[in-house]
C-alpha cells in the first residue's frame, strides 16, 4: 500500500511497476492512472471521475452559467483545472476567470480581487487543503458573496479547523465521508473512534477500503500472487453484500480507477453536513 | 479603484512585515558580515514558540512575551555564539552554507517535532472590516500595519537617538574606527543579533494568523527578506524597509494585473534590473569591492 | 601525484566498475544517479571551489540539459546532437547569466542565480506548449550507440560512467594546462593573481560558464535515467543539494564532487534506520562540519595524511579512499 499525497505516488509509483508490485494509493492526480501502469490502484476518485460529477452539480444543482476557477499550479491543482474546465466547456458552462495559485501561497489577496471582479455564478477552488483555508479567510475578509464549491480537500476536517467560520457556507464534492448516509459507513465511523480514540478522516476509509479490497481480491484469486492479484482487480466489482467491509459498493476499471456513489456537503457551523448524492457514473 | 486601493493597502501590510525581516537581514550583514540565509525559518520558529507557551496554557500575550525571549535567547544569543562565531575566520562563503543547513535544520526540526501540517495562529484583534473609499480594509491589515510602523519608528528611534544606538551604527559602518573610538565592538555585534531576533519575533507575530504556522513558511519569508534588501540597498536600514515595501505591494500588484502564473517572478525580475544598474540597491551607499 | 593516491583512486576505479554486478537494479540506479550528480557536482566545484563564486542554478542548469534532451529526441533530433546541445545552451545561458553578474559586487553572482533559478522553474511549470507543464516529460529515450542499446540499467550505468570518465580527465586535462592554471591561482589568492595581470573576472566568468554546460550535460544524463522529468526536479532545492554536496565533499578539490555526491546519494539510504530524522541529521553534519573542517572530506583526508606524514613533500589535493559499493 502506498502514499495518499500525489506527489509521492508519482515517484514510489516508478519503483513498484518496476518490482510487479500492485500499489494501492489514495492520491487524486489524474495522471497517477494514466501511466499505463498496471500495478496501481486508487481508493479515491481521480480527479476525472469526480469532476463529471461535480460538473453535474453546477449544472443541474447550483444551475450556474458562469464559473472562476481558483487553483493550485502542481500536479494536483493543474490535473483538477484541467478536467474541471474541459466538463465545463462540454456543458456549455463560462469560465470567466482562471486563476493559478502557488503550493504554499499564503497571501490571497490579489487572487481574491480578481475572483470578485469576475463575477461569476459561482467559485470552483480547487487547492491544498492550507491554501484552501487561507483563501477561504480571505474570500470573507474581503465579503466574497458567491457560492464557494470544490473537491472532498475544500471540507476536509483540516481545511474545517483552520479557516473557522470562514468556512460556513461552503460547498465541496464528497467523495467519501464519515457521514455518508449509509449505515455501513457510519457503524464504521463509530468502531474507528472507539478503538482509536480519534475521529476518522475520509484517508481513514481510503485505509479501510484498500485493506478490504485486497482482502477480496486474494480470496478470489486465492492465492498471494502479485500479478494474479493485479489481472484479477481490474474492472471487478465489490458490493457490500459480497465483502461487507468494503462499506459501498465500488468497481475499479481497467485503468485501476474506482467509480461509486459519492456526495455533496455543506459546512454549516463549521461542521460538513451531506445535503445530497450524486450517483455512480458508472462505466465509460 | 476600491480594488486598487485594497490590494495596495493589503501589499502595504505584507511589505511592512518583509521590511521588519530585511532590517534584521541588513543589520546582521552589516555588523558581522553574516549572510543569513535562514532568516525566514527565524521568523517562523517563534510562531511555534508561542503556540507551545500556548499549550501549557499561558493566555496569548503571555505567550508572545516567552516567545519573544525565548527567541532572543535561540536566535539571537545561541545562533551568534554556536553558529556565526566560530565561522567567521573562515570568511563569508562557509558562512553562507552554515545558514543554509541550519535552516534545513529548523524546518526539519519544527516538521518532525511539532507537526507537518499547519497550525491556526490566534489573531491579534478580532476580524472586522473598515470601509475606506469604498475598499473593504480588514481590521487585520491596519493592526499589521500600525505595529510595523510603530516597531520601525522605535527601532529609528534607538538607531539615532539613543547613545546605545549611535554605537551599534558606529560599528555597523566601520568597526575598526569604532573601535578606536572605545565603542564596545563586540557587545554591539551581540545587540544587533537580538535585535534581528526581537524584530522576526514579532514579524512572525503579526503574519502567522494571516499564513498560519507552517515549517515551511520561512521558503518565502527569507526569500522576501533578501530581495527586499537588496533592491533596496544591502548596507541601509531605510533601504530595506523600503525594499520590503515595494516588494509587498508589487507582488499583489503583479499577481492581480500581470500574470498569477508568474507572480514570484516579477520580484525576481526588479531584482536583476537593480542589480544590473544600481548595484548598491536604491538606497544604499557603494562598498568598496572586498575580494 | 603520489603513490598513495593512485593507488586509492585506481582501487576507486575499479569499484565503479565491479559494483552493478553485486547491486539490485535499484543499487545500480543509485550510483547511476551518482555519476550523473558528480557531473554537476564537478561543473559547480569550477564555480564554486576555484572561481569562489555561490551559484545557486547549478539545479536549474541540470533542468535546462535534461529539458533540452528529453524534447529534442522527443522532436526527431539524433542522441548525441540532443546530448551536446544541453552542454552548449547551457554555457551559452551561464556566459549570458554571468556576464552582468559578475560586473557588480562579487556575492551578487549568489542572488542573481537564485532569482534565476526561481525564473526557470515558474518557466518549466507554466509553458505547457513547450515543456509539457507541471505534468513534466514522459518516455525520454536511453541512447543507443552501433547497435549498443543503453536501455538496460546496467548499460545506461555504464554509460554515465563512460561520460563521467570523459568529463572528469577533461576537467582535470584543463586544470593542468597553462590555462586552466588561472583557476587554481583564483582559488590560491585573487588579489595576487589581479595584480600578476590575470584578468580575474574573465575567468570567474569561464569558470561559471564551464560549470553551468557541465549542469547541462548532467541534465541530460538525469533525464535518461529517471525517464521522467518534472518541473520540481529542478526547483531551488535541487540547487542548495548540489551546493551541498560540493562542500561535504571538499570545495576546490578534484575528488571532492566525487565524495561529495556519493555522500548525498547513499547517506540517506544508509540513514533509512533514522525514519523521517534524515534532513535533521544530515543538515546537523554540515553545521558541525563547517567549522570544524570547512574544506569537507577530501580536505579532512589531505591534511590527516599530511599530518602523519610531516616530512614529505605535502600531496596534491587528489587523495581519496573511495567507496562505491553501499
Amino acid at each position: 500500500m502506498g502514499p495518499v499525497f500525489s506527489g509521492s505516488v508519482m515517484t514510489s509509483m516508478l519503483l513498484t511497476q518496476a518490482a510487479e508490485i500492485p500499489q494501492i494509493v489514495g492520491g487524486e492526480a489524474p495522471a497517477i492512472t494514466q501511466k499505463n501502469n498496471p500495478y496501481v490502484f486508487r481508493t479515491s476518485f481521480g480527479a476525472q471521475f469526480s469532476m463529471p460529477k461535480l460538473a453535474n452539480y453546477v449544472r443541474d444543482g447550483a444551475k450556474a452559467k458562469t464559473v472562476a476557477i481558483l487553483w493550485v499550479n502542481n500536479d494536483f491543482g493543474k490535473g483538477g483545472r484541467d478536467a474541471f474546465v474541459k466538463e465545463m466547456g462540454t456543458r456549455n458552462i463560462k469560465v470567466v476567470a482562471d486563476i493559478s495559485t502557488e503550493a504554499g501561497q499564503a497571501d490571497f489577496s490579489a487572487d481574491v480581487v480578481k475572483l470578485k471582479g469576475a463575477n461569476a455564478d459561482l467559485i470552483f477552488a480547487y487547492t491544498n487543503e492550507e491554501e484552501s483555508a487561507r483563501f477561504l479567510r480571505e474570500a470573507k475578509k474581503q465579503g466574497v458573496k458567491t457560492p464557494i464549491v470544490g473537491e472532498t480537500t475544500l471540507l476536509g476536517q483540516k481545511v474545517l479547523d483552520l479557516a473557522g467560520d470562514a468556512a460556513n457556507g461552503v460547498k465541496g464534492h464528497v467523495g467519501l465521508t464519515i457521514d455518508a448516509p449509509i449505515d455501513a459507513v457510519k457503524s464504521f465511523a463509530e468502531r474507528f473512534k472507539k478503538r482509536f480514540n480519534y475521529a476518522c478522516d475520509h484517508n481513514g476509509i481510503k485505509g479501510y477500503t484498500a485493506l478490504y479490497f485486497v482482502k477480496h481480491v486474494t480470496e478470489k484469486v486465492g492465492k498471494f500472487d502479485s500479478k494474479a492479484f493485479a489481472e484479477k482487480a481490474h474492472g471487478i466489482t465489490i458490493t457490500p453484500k459480497d465483502e461487507p467491509n468494503i462499506l459501498m459498493e465500488a468497481t475499479w476499471d481497467k485503468n485501476g480507477d474506482i467509480d461509486r456513489e459519492s456526495f455533496i456537503g455543506e459546512v454549516v457551523g463549521g461542521k460538513q453536513k451531506i445535503v445530497g448524492t450524486l450517483p455512480k457514473l458508472g462505466t465509460k | 479603484m476600491a480594488s486598487f486601493i485594497q490590494l495596495l493597502v493589503s501589499g502595504l501590510a505584507t511589505g511592512a512585515i518583509y521590511a521588519l525581516i530585511a532590517v534584521g537581514f541588513t543589520l546582521l550583514w552589516q555588523t558581522s558580515q553574516t549572510i543569513n540565509f535562514a532568516q525566514g525559518e527565524f521568523v517562523m520558529l517563534p510562531a511555534f514558540f508561542i503556540l507551545i507557551a500556548m499549550n501549557y496554557g499561558a493566555p496569548f500575550w503571555l505567550s508572545c512575551l516567552i516567545g519573544i525571549a525565548v527567541s532572543i535567547v535561540v536566535l539571537g544569543i545561541a545562533f551568534k555564539y554556536i553558529i556565526v562565531d566560530p565561522m567567521l575566520k573562515h570568511g563569508v562563503l562557509p558562512l553562507v552554507i552554515s545558514s543554509i543547513a541550519l535552516a534545513l535544520f529548523l524546518k526539519e526540526a519544527v516538521k518532525d517535532f511539532y507537526s507537518s501540517q499547519a497550525q491556526p495562529f490566534p489573531v491579534l484583534v478580532e476580524a472586522s472590516d473598515v470601509h475606506i473609499f469604498g475598499a473593504v480594509i480588514s481590521s487585520q491589515s491596519l493592526v499589521v500595519l500600525a505595529v510595523a510602523i510603530a516597531t520601525v519608528i522605535g527601532m529609528t528611534f534607538l538607531l539615532n537617538r539613543t547613545r546605545l544606538g549611535r554605537m551599534m551604527q558606529a560599528t555597523a559602518q566601520n568597526p575598526t574606527l569604532a573601535r578606536i573610538l572605545g565603542v564596545p565592538v563586540r557587545r554591539m555585534v551581540l545587540y544587533t543579533f537580538l535585535l534581528n531576533a526581537v524584530l522576526c519575533a514579532i514579524a512572525s507575530i503579526l503574519i502567522s494568523p494571516i499564513y498560519l504556522a507552517k515549517f515551511t513558511n520561512g521558503e518565502t519569508l527569507g526569500m522576501a527578506a533578501f530581495l527586499a534588501a537588496i533592491i533596496g540597498g544591502f548596507n541601509q536600514v531605510r533601504g530595506a524597509i523600503l525594499g520590503g515595501v515595494i516588494l509587498g505591494i508589487l507582488d499583489n500588484l503583479s499577481a492581480a494585473y500581470l500574470s498569477s502564473q508568474y507572480r514570484a517572478a516579477f520580484p525576481l525580475i526588479i531584482l536583476i534590473i537593480v542589480i544590473l544598474v544600481r548595484p548598491q540597491g536604491l538606497l544604499g551607499r557603494v562598498e568598496e569591492r572586498t575580494v | 601525484m603520489n603513490r598513495a593516491a593512485t593507488i586509492s583512486i585506481a582501487f576507486a576505479a575499479a569499484g565503479a566498475v565491479i559494483a552493478p554486478f553485486m547491486l539490485k537494479p535499484f543499487g545500480i540506479f543509485l550510483i547511476s544517479m551518482w555519476a550523473v550528480l558528480t557531473i554537476a557536482a564537478i561543473g559547480l566545484n569550477l564555480t564554486l571551489g576555484y572561481a569562489g563564486q555561490v551559484s545557486m542554478a547549478q539545479g536549474a542548469f541540470v533542468g535546462i540539459g535534461a529539458y533540452t534532451l528529453a524534447l529534442l529526441t522527443q522532436a526527431g533530433v539524433p542522441y548525441p546532437i540532443a546530448f551536446a546541445a544541453s552542454g552548449i545552451l547551457c554555457f551559452i545561458i551561464g556566459w549570458g547569466l554571468g556576464y552582468p553578474a559578475l560586473r557588480v559586487q562579487h556575492h551578487y553572482l549568489a542572488f542573481v542565480t537564485l532569482a534565476f533559478t526561481t525564473i526557470v522553474f515558474l518557466l518549466l511549470r507554466n509553458e505547457e506548449w513547450l515543456t509539457g507543464g507541471i505534468y513534466g516529460v514522459n518516455a525520454i529515450a536511453r541512447p543507443v550507440f552501433f547497435g549498443w542499446s543503453t536501455g538496460k540499467a546496467m548499460d545506461y550505468y555504464f554509460f554515465c560512467l563512460g561520460v563521467l570518465t570523459v568529463i572528469a580527465f577533461a576537467v582535470w586535462w584543463m586544470l593542468r594546462s597553462p590555462w586552466g592554471r588561472a583557476f587554481v591561482a583564483l582559488r590560491e589568492n585573487p588579489v595576487r593573481a589581479l595584480s600578476l595581470g590575470l584578468d580575474t573576472r574573465r575567468y570567474t566568468l569561464m569558470a561559471f560558464a564551464i560549470g553551468s554546460s557541465l549542469g547541462g550535460f548532467a541534465g541530460a544524463l538525469f533525464a535518461s535515467l529517471v525517464q521522467f522529468i518534472e518541473p520540481a526536479s529542478f526547483a531551488l532545492n535541487r540547487s542548495f543539494d548540489l551546493l551541498l554536496m560540493v562542500i561535504v565533499g571538499g570545495s576546490g578539490y578534484f575528488m571532492g564532487p566525487f565524495v561529495g555526491a556519493l555522500v548525498a546519494v547513499l547517506l540517506p539510504e544508509w540513514m533509512r534506520v533514522t525514519e523521517g530524522y534524515y534532513l535533521i541529521i544530515y543538515a546537523a553534519l554540515i553545521m558541525v562540519m563547517m567549522p570544524l573542517a570547512p574544506y569537507g572530506i577530501v580536505g579532512l583526508i589531505e591534511r590527516g595524511y599530511k599530518a602523519l606524514t610531516v616530512k614529505r613533500k605535502p600531496p596534491a589535493p587528489m587523495l581519496t579512499p573511495e567507496r562505491t559499493a553501499p
